[in-house]
């Protein structure tokens, strides 16, 4: 089976030979010496690479996007099979609908305080809401000049990361 | 003298398994309290006894005071240890505390009042001659008011609460126009933090360094102190990484300071463990900030440096008993730091980072410590403090501390959720930090600390292991009659030309 990850700018074609009691790995068509074990079931691999060793923790977070951490930095990459590219490739895209920005919490929290209302013009950088969250104030902030075309929350509602807070309509 | 038949520990987190394992070690029972949310915590697992105080928020749960009380009389708890936060500085909880016939492991009501109130705290230091930083005596009424007082003692100036402590309810002040929202959100934030909204003003000291001083007292009237913390490098006013000794400590300036929170300690009629803290300037001129009238998140430092189990002399002076040394005994050797591992993401602006860890390993070996309040599975929730673990190491020399404190920190894996520690290993690299060059202004002066998102290195590591991932959970989710046979030549030509049509 081939892959393709793409980490940052660069994209790698990684071949897999599945003979059930070995697997082989052929990076942009070199064969790839290493051994691996799974070391704990949530993610975590010890890699030896060429005699090098890593230790990685690796996360799905959502389809084909990983989340890998070695050495205590992240990585994130994308992994996808050639059916799976074919897929994406022949799904038309969705439309870009409104122009409106979606402001999104950074964070989850608890909303201490609403400071914009509808069809109210905001400048980029105004304060549209405060959220608390582990005990200290977060200020939301406009990310552009506009009208507040809608408010998806209520004071003292509990909201997640990357919820929608906001929808602004950018002015002309 | 006897000793207590039980100790409620009235908190959570890495500080109540702190108090729990010394009452473990001095044979005493503890008692856990949970809220709905912590049931399932490390705390409770720990504990000889543990009861449910009451639903997720802390208000009604861990600053629930008649909750706890009825829980303390009912298990038949003789003491109370209140860690810190929470209630571990509110006079009024001590004082239902012993009128209930409990012993509080701390200082005594009156002295948790006094030097709870920052603006008593100054005049009482004032009056014994050990210096101050400029500012208001009285709390301010209104933005007006802070707007006169900060044109007298010249800006920069910080507003802070009057019952404040970890950076809430304080706001730094540039200029004139920035007041009165500045002034807004101070009050707010005091009064949502501690039920109070009182604001004092003082002036700004530029690159001055934090530096506390451990105080130890019985109640026979003598009281030592334990030396130094340096706690220069804070966050929003959040301190991040504590050590001892301080580098820039004389020995006539730890003599001069040390007497000083002695001093200030006697006369505010202190006993039991607090801590006095100052700023002092580049020219080693100190000023009394403030003093925490509780044991410190940072204690272990000191503990490394003194050889004093903190906790367990808390819980000994509290029964009445003598202090074991004169101050001429207390000596230190080698250096040690100590830095707080948090909820939050230390690539992406340290945002609080909630949600499960998966995988846990906490580092360990010689000269390494860590005091931690989590585990493998637990969920990390957005309603407490987001500190999980502290982690201390201890070597001769400073040098040597940083070096393993850079390799236990690459030990620690917390998985899950993000964490400080990324922001830790580029500290622990920085040549200014490795000199011992460093303020409370530290981060603003090299802001790439905080915000660095570097890429990891090993990319064909990551390239085959997020690979092997990923085949292996197509296996799991694998349903016969699926799988095409895509071993079966190269569709990636056929992907070359679709992609070129996009």
């Amino acid at each position: 089976m081939r892959y393709r990850v793409r980490i940052g700018e660069k994209t790698y074609e990684l071949e897999v030979e599945d003979n059930h009691s070995q697997l082989k790995l052929y990076l942009d068509g070199k064969p790839v010496d290493f051994d691996y074990e799974i070391i704990h079931e949530s993610g975590l691999y010890s890699l030896i690479l060429g005699g090098k060793h890593y230790r990685i923790w690796v996360e799905n977070q959502k389809n084909g996007t990983y989340l890998l951490k070695l050495n205590q930095k992240s990585i994130s990459a994308e992994v996808e099979n050639e059916r799976q590219a074919l897929r994406r490739l022949l799904t038309p895209r969705k439309g870009g609908g409104g122009t409106a920005a979606v402001v999104k919490a950074p964070m989850p929290g608890m909303v201490l305080r609403i400071d914009a209302r509808q069809g109210q013009t905001v400048a980029m950088g105004q304060g549209l809401a405060v959220i608390e969250a582990m005990k200290m104030e977060n200020e939301i902030r406009s990310p552009v000049e506009g009208v507040v075309k809608k408010i998806h929350i209520q004071q003292g509602q509990a909201v997640e990361k990357g919820a929608p807070l906001f929808e602004i309509t950018p002015s002309a | 003298m006897a000793t207590f038949r039980k100790i409620l520990v009235a908190n959570r987190g890495e500080i109540a398994v702190r108090i729990i394992r010394a009452c473990r070690e001095l044979g005493i029972p503890a008692v856990a309290i949970f809220s709905d949310a912590d049931r399932r915590s490390l705390h409770v697992q720990l504990a000889d006894e543990a009861y449910l105080v009451g639903p997720a928020p802390s208000l009604q749960s861990y600053l629930n005071q008649d909750r706890i009380l009825e829980i303390a009389r009912q298990c038949g708890a003789d003491a109370v240890h209140p860690g810190y936060g929470f209630l571990a500085e509110n006079a009024d909880f001590a004082r239902k505390v012993q009128k209930a016939g409990i012993r509080f492991i701390g200082p005594p009501p009156e002295a948790i009042e006094l030097m709870g109130d920052k603006t008593a705290a100054r005049k009482l230091a004032r009056q014994l001659g050990v210096p101050t930083i400029p500012g208001t005596t009285e709390p301010l009424t209104s933005s007006d008011e802070a707007v006169s007082v900060a044109a007298d003692v010249g800006y920069p100036v910080l507003l802070k609460a009057a019952a404040g402590g970890g950076g809430k309810g304080m706001r730094l002040v540039r200029e004139p126009e920035e007041m009165a929202s500045a002034f807004r959100a101070a009050q707010s934030e005091a009064h949502s933090a501690f039920g109070d909204g009182r604001i004092y003003i003082e002036k700004y000291i530029e690159e001055p360094r934090h530096i506390e001083f451990q105080i130890l007292g019985d109640q026979h009237g003598h009281l030592i102190h334990l030396f130094e913390r340096e706690c220069s490098i804070q966050r929003r006013h959040q301190k991040l990484v504590e050590e001892s000794p301080s580098v820039v400590m004389t020995e006539t300036l730890r003599e001069e300071m040390g007497q000083a929170a002695v001093r200030l300690a006697r006369a505010a009629g202190y006993t039991n463990a607090g801590t006095v803290e100052f700023l002092v300037d580049a020219n080693r001129n100190y000023y009394f900030l403030e003093m925490n009238t509780r044991l410190q998140v940072e204690h272990p430092v000191t503990e490394w440096i003194t050889g004093i189990d903190l906790v367990k002399e808390q819980i000994r002076l509290a029964r009445g008993e003598r202090l074991l040394w004169q101050q001429e005994d207390i000596r230190t050797h080698g250096h040690a730091i100590e830095v707080r591992v948090y909820a939050e993401d230390a690539q992406s602006n340290f945002m609080p980072s909630t949600g499960t860890i998966r995988f846990m390993q906490e580092p360990a070996g010689p000269g390494v410590r860590c005091d931690s309040g989590v585990f493998s599975g637990q969920q990390v929730l957005p309603y407490y403090d987001p500190l999980l673990a502290k982690l201390i190491v201890w070597a001769p020399t400073r040098q040597e501390a940083l070096d393993r404190l850079k390799r236990a920190l690459m030990e620690y894996l917390i998985y899950g959720i993000e964490t400080t520690i990324p922001f830790f290993l580029r500290l622990v690299d920085h040549p200014e930090f490795r000199k011992g060059n460093i303020s409370t202004h530290f981060l603003e002066k090299y802001p790439a600390l905080v915000s660095g998102k570097e890429a990891g290195d090993g990319e064909i590591a990551g390239v085959i292991v997020s690979t092997l991932h990923h085949l292996r959970e197509r296996k799991r989710t694998f349903v016969p009659g699926n799988h095409n046979s895509e071993s079966s030549g190269s569709r990636w030509k056929l992907l070359g030309r679709l992609e070129g049509l996009h």
